[in-house]
């Protein structure tokens, strides 16, 4: 972890923050109830794929379900290795 | 299990000051930081511990008026004192303008800054009745806030302020 302390892990302030305004652009979505759509699960979707895409990088081991445990990952370089020395 | 922090513990020192106009008497090792012992002797939880190094300001307390980081104050240096926490911002069961305001404009989401913000919102008012937005962002410099975006923040001040002259 990069940033495991607040004194360098910048974050605004309020000095520096610009003025916010939000606006909301009303765009019906074809597929869901009413024309909604949802916003709030946005930001926990491509989470898990991130964290397995760099196990895969790091290790070579893709693990494709979640929740992704320890012991899934103990298993899967255990089975890993078995097939290396087969 | 024994407190180490009884008032006859060995290393322990005394030290008498006043906390949102009552007096005290704080038994604790002279390095203890005041947001511990606040929180732990005199049960004043309204104190967060946000980064525990003086960045965050959600430990803010008033001592002899000044807001301060309570995670940096060691408990020694408040002999005499006059401090003020959250709990001393309003003192019976109405909520103080500024508090008011926070809830009524959105000033507080996850309310782990709150109590800081509330605080420093009050400091500042105490000193300038009606703050401009560019001192307003210069009182809350030091505390964070990683829901509101402070817009909200600002707002509530603002909205406070406007409802009254006289200051929690």
């Amino acid at each position: 972890m990069i940033n495991n302390q607040m004194t360098n892990y910048i974050m605004p302030t309020s000095m520096d923050l610009p003025p916010i305004r939000v606006y909301f652009e009303e765009l019906p979505y074809a597929r869901g109830p009413a024309g909604a759509k949802g916003i709030g699960e946005l930001p926990l979707d491509g989470t898990a794929a991130a964290i397995m895409n760099a196990i895969e990088n790091a290790t070579g081991i893709c693990i494709r379900r979640i929740p992704m445990t320890p012991e899934d990952l103990t298993a899967a370089f255990e089975a890993t290795r078995e097939n290396a020395i087969a | 299990m024994p407190d180490a922090r009884s008032p006859d513990a060995p290393g322990t020192i005394a030290v008498r000051c006043r906390v949102n106009g009552r007096d005290e008497t704080l038994h604790d090792y002279p390095m203890a930081r005041l947001l511990d012992t606040l929180r732990e002797k005199l049960h004043l939880t309204g104190i967060k511990e946000g980064c525990g190094e003086g960045e965050c300001g959600a430990c803010s307390v008033e001592i002899d008026g000044k807001l301060v980081n309570s995670c940096l104050i060691p408990v020694a240096q408040v002999e005499g004192a006059e401090i003020r926490t959250i709990e001393g911002v309003a003192t019976t069961e109405q909520l103080s303008v500024v508090q008011q305001a926070f809830i009524s404009y959105g000033g507080a989401q996850c309310g782990i800054c709150t109590p800081g913000m509330v605080l420093a919102a009050v400091n500042l008012l105490e000193q300038n009745n009606h703050p401009t937005e560019p001192e307003i962002r210069a009182a809350l410099a030091g505390n964070l806030c990683r829901c509101t975006g402070y817009m909200k923040i600002f707002e509530s001040i603002l909205r406070a302020c406007d409802r009254t002259e006289v200051q929690s």
